[in-house]
């Protein structure tokens, strides 16, 4: 209540001001107000405003009540010239407080439900603030007036009426002054010789006065002309009589016939000044007849009459002066008026644009909170949550709920905010079948909005809030697939409108993200976790494979081993021979299985990289050295090539040994005699090694394919000379360092392998470890 | 332990390594002093009743009832054998069995199949205290 008071203390500041508001809403509200003069609309407007602001303050409706019943049973008002829907649309756009606002609306609620009477109607919906949505319907605020220069012709007599009713009392004040005053002056002028005379004098003076208060009753309801020759007319019969009495004549008469003819050219229609004067001079001019002294009198009264004749034109020229006078000033109010209006408009508009604004700032901060939400948390349910609870306190809403789809019929509330008209433990299901709004529009995929929930237009569904009167239906929906619905209910009707239909359907927007983001991710932790399986798996399987492989060769290696060194007794070098063989098989099938276990491993994507630092100097020589062992028994030269330069490369030492000793050993395997030349040099930003040696040569139909497993040159070499696996696996390696190799080759001259390595290991496609191997 | 006759000790189901071993250590390489687990039964028992500390300890890994794992963390819990080196022999030699064994705590491996001509040098430099992980 302190805040009602507070806001009834802040108007009485502005009383002044706001009286004249209340008295153009006042006239807006109600066309017949706007006939009303502007002191008396001021006044009403003055009475409303007091009501307001005591209704405010005491909290209780019986001023506003009070005010209702006084106007509608005031004498001489117009009937309920204040009824409730005027009171509602006057006080509508002036009550910019908001719990003011609900207040006084809970007020005129409660007068309409004491006054059931036909003659309150409802007010129609128009629309309603989304600023402002708690409010009940409000009325439309008065809208701009069309601005024209052509007057009605009923406002036109009301001011003229009102002109004539404003400066009446002012001429009969006059005129009964200067009634007297020419009274007197006949007196004085003429002397009086009988009591008569004096009698006489008397009723002259004191008819008007008594006339003239007639008249002006007469005038005061709107019949002006009559009231004028009620006035007049007594007062000319008794010039006349007197005239007709008189032993002499005296011009003066005639001027105050002159005078009449003023008068009635203002009091009465203008142009009656002329008839008035033609009266007069018929008058005057019997009167003359009935005393004999006609033609000598026309002479006489030649000079007054001109002037009175004179004084009527200059009464009809009045007349359209008068015209033109009432014409202008009715323009002028007419103007003044649509100024106003305008005024008011702009003022209006301006604040609306203002409330606008802030809610649409108050809505993009939302949604651009609800993205950052939707960004930040990966925990569906506990954002859905947060989702409407910011929609329904930051965009005032009664109440926001999302629904999901559940198989392809259901839709399950799975988060709501506001007024739940469903229990938390007993959330019912929705069939996408039935013909509410949810349902419709899971089916149509399309906003759906119910402006007036009373209108029936949908079924009726179980999460409707009691007082909604409003609500829409925004699909959520990433591409094809639809997840839910998103369902907004307002107390206001038409509270969906085009300001902030884009804002809501915005949100619906992020919220179908969300749901499609969490889908994603779910589906992509789920691939992971299966691809991580099947990983495990592959390599589980080339662990037991290799172990298996290796467990019966190392019975076959040494016992064989053992017989042919004659550890277990003497051998023949026959039996030696064949135990070598079966040896060099057995290391051979070793070489293979590492070979394909390697490949394998690089095949299922289970190859680690060892990453370091390595010495490719130290490297290079090293493998030299142990090339050097292979070239033992052949006429084959060694040449190597290392630049002293050569900086150390980021990689796996153990893999890049083994490109550089399966480039060197098919090198030496498929050259009989001549050099194997092993250079190794920097080369921008990348180590390039080529291994050349003066062997058999690749024919050219063959080069594409000595990088495929298994693939041997055909030409004579037989299965000793290697697994068929070095140069795939070395591919393999050299690739995955994130380099390339390539050959040249002519058969008969040799074959060049070149090895380009970067310098900066490319982590993507590896697991990398940064374990130090030995 | 300089001088003294090193004293070897191999736990390992597989019959035929067993042999290997025995042949490469008594016959090749003339060790007397050397004493085989068929299985892993009461281990530890087994070994404190060894009438001295292996020198050298050779631990299959994959052994019933205990793995190579499990007698290597128990080994090594024994501050009576602190001192002892622990060499993993198996066949399982996937570089994640590699640093699985490294992280474990093995102080070496040498891979089946065993090179019987390389196995000797391989035996004195881990026996010379050389960190020695051999995949043949």
């Amino acid at each position: 209540m302190l805040a009602l008071k507070e806001f009834a203390h802040v108007i009485t500041q502005n009383k002044a001001d706001l009286a004249e508001t209340y008295a153009h809403l006042l006239a807006g509200a109600k066309p017949q107000l706007a006939r009303v003069p502007r002191i008396n609309r001021v006044a009403a407007g003055r009475k409303l405003l007091e009501a307001v602001i005591q209704t405010l303050e005491t909290g209780s409706n019986d001023p506003l009540r009070r005010l209702l019943f006084e106007t509608e049973a005031g004498p001489g008002s117009s009937p309920s010239i204040l009824d409730l829907t005027c009171l509602e649309r006057t006080l509508t756009p002036i009550i910019t407080n908001l719990e003011a606002g609900k207040f006084l609306w809970q007020i005129l609620a409660e007068l309409r439900a004491d006054r059931p009477d036909a003659a309150f109607k409802p007010l129609e919906p128009e629309t309603t603030n989304v600023a402002r949505p708690e409010q009940p319907p409000a009325g439309k605020p008065p809208s701009s007036p069309k601005r024209s220069d052509e007057i009605d012709p009923a406002i036109l007599t009301n001011h003229d009426k009102q002109l004539r009713t404003d400066s009446f009392y002012t001429v009969l004040l006059a005129t009964i002054t200067l009634a007297i005053l020419s009274s007197i002056f006949l007196i004085f002028i003429r002397p009086v010789d009988t009591t008569a005379d004096y009698l006489w004098a008397i009723v002259f003076m004191a008819v008007p006065p008594i006339t003239g208060r007639w008249a002006w009753k007469i005038a005061q309801t709107g019949r002006q002309t009559e009231g004028a020759w009620l006035f007049i007319g007594p007062y000319l019969l008794l010039i006349t009589i007197g005239f007709v009495r008189a032993e002499s004549f005296n011009p003066a008469w005639f001027y105050l016939y002159g005078y009449f003819i003023m008068v009635s050219s203002t009091l009465i229609r203008p142009e009656a000044g002329f008839d008035v004067w033609l009266t007069c001079l018929v008058l005057q001019l019997a009167a003359l007849f009935f005393r004999g002294q006609f033609l000598s009198t026309i002479l006489m009264t030649a000079a007054p009459a001109g002037i009175n004749l004179l004084m009527a034109i200059g009464g009809v020229l009045t007349t359209l002066d008068w015209r033109e006078a009432v014409q202008s000033t009715a323009l002028l109010h007419l103007r003044v008026q649509q100024r106003r209006d305008e005024l008011f408009a702009a003022q209006e508009e301006l604040r609306r644009v203002h409330i606008k604004q802030k809610a649409l700032y108050t809505q993009l901060l939302t949604s651009v909170e609800v993205g950052q939400r939707i960004a930040a948390l990966l925990d569906l349910d506990n954002l859905l949550n947060q989702v409407v609870d910011l929609i329904r306190a930051k965009l005032g809403f009664a109440y926001a709920g999302i629904f999901l789809l559940e198989g392809d019929h259901w839709l399950v509330a799975q988060a709501q905010a506001g007024n739940r008209p469903v229990a938390e433990e007993s959330l019912p299901r929705l069939s996408i079948d039935d013909a509410h709004l949810l349902g419709l529009t899971a089916r149509q995929r399309q906003d759906l909005i119910n402006q007036d929930i009373r209108s029936g237009q949908f079924e009726a569904h179980p999460y409707l809030s009691a007082n909604a009167l409003s609500e829409i239906g925004l699909p959520l929906i990433v591409g094809d697939r639809l997840y839910g619905v998103l369902n907004i209910q307002s107390f206001g009707v038409n509270a969906f409108d085009g300001e902030n239909l884009p804002i809501v359907r915005l949100l619906a927007n992020q919220v179908s993200i969300a749901l499609h983001n969490a889908e994603l991710f779910h589906d992509a932790v789920l691939a992971r976790k299966e691809a991580e399986q099947a990983n495990e798996i592959k390599s589980h399987f080339l662990a037991s494979m290799s172990h298996e492989l290796r467990t019966p060769l190392n019975a076959i290696l040494n016992f064989t081993g053992f017989v042919a060194d004659g550890i277990f007794g003497p051998v023949t070098d026959q039996q030696v021979d064949a135990l070598e063989k079966t040896l060099d098989s057995g290391a051979h099938l070793l070489s293979l299985i590492n070979d394909i276990l390697d490949l394998a491993k690089v095949e299922a994507g289970a190859m680690d990289m060892f990453v370091e630092e390595v010495d490719m100097k130290g490297l290079l020589r090293s493998t030299v050295a142990t090339a050097t062992g292979l070239t033992t028994n052949k006429p084959i030269k060694l040449l190597v090539e290392i630049a002293e330069n050569l900086p150390p490369l980021p990689g796996d030492k153990r893999r890049l040994r083994q490109i550089l000793l399966n480039l060197v050993s098919n090198a030496v395997k498929y050259t009989k005699e001549g050099q194997i030349k092993i250079v190794a040099q920097p080369d921008g930003d990348a180590i390039q090694i080529c291994v050349q040696d003066t062997g058999i040569g690749i024919p050219a139909v063959e080069q594409p394919y000595v990088f495929e497993s298994f693939h041997r040159a055909q030409n004579g070499m037989n299965s000793e000379l290697g697994t068929g696996l070095g140069l795939p696996i070395a591919k393999h390696f050299v690739e995955a360092h994130g380099g390339h190799i390539w050959l040249e080759s002519e058969v008969g001259v040799g074959t060049t392998f070149y090895v380009r390595l970067p310098l900066e290991f490319v982590r993507e496609r590896y697991t990398i470890s940064s374990a130090q191997r030995s | 332990m300089a001088g003294e006759e090193p004293f070897f000790l191999y736990i390992d189901d597989d019959a035929f390594s067993r042999d290997i071993v025995k042949t490469l250590l008594e016959t090749v390489m003339g060790f007397s002093q050397a004493t085989y687990f068929e299985d892993s039964h009461n281990f530890m028992e087994k070994i404190k009743a060894l009438p001295r500390i292996p020198t050298l300890i050779f631990l299959g890994i994959q052994v019933r009832p205990h793995d190579g794992y499990q007698m290597l963390a128990a080994i090594k819990q024994t501050p009576l054998y602190q001192q002892t080196r622990v060499i993993a022999v198996t066949a399982y030699v996937m570089v994640e069995d590699v640093q699985k064994m490294k992280a474990a705590g093995f102080d070496g491996l040498i891979s089946k199949p065993i090179i019987h001509r390389i196995f000797p040098e391989l035996l004195q430099r881990i026996l010379a205290g050389e960190p020695v992980w051999y995949v043949s």
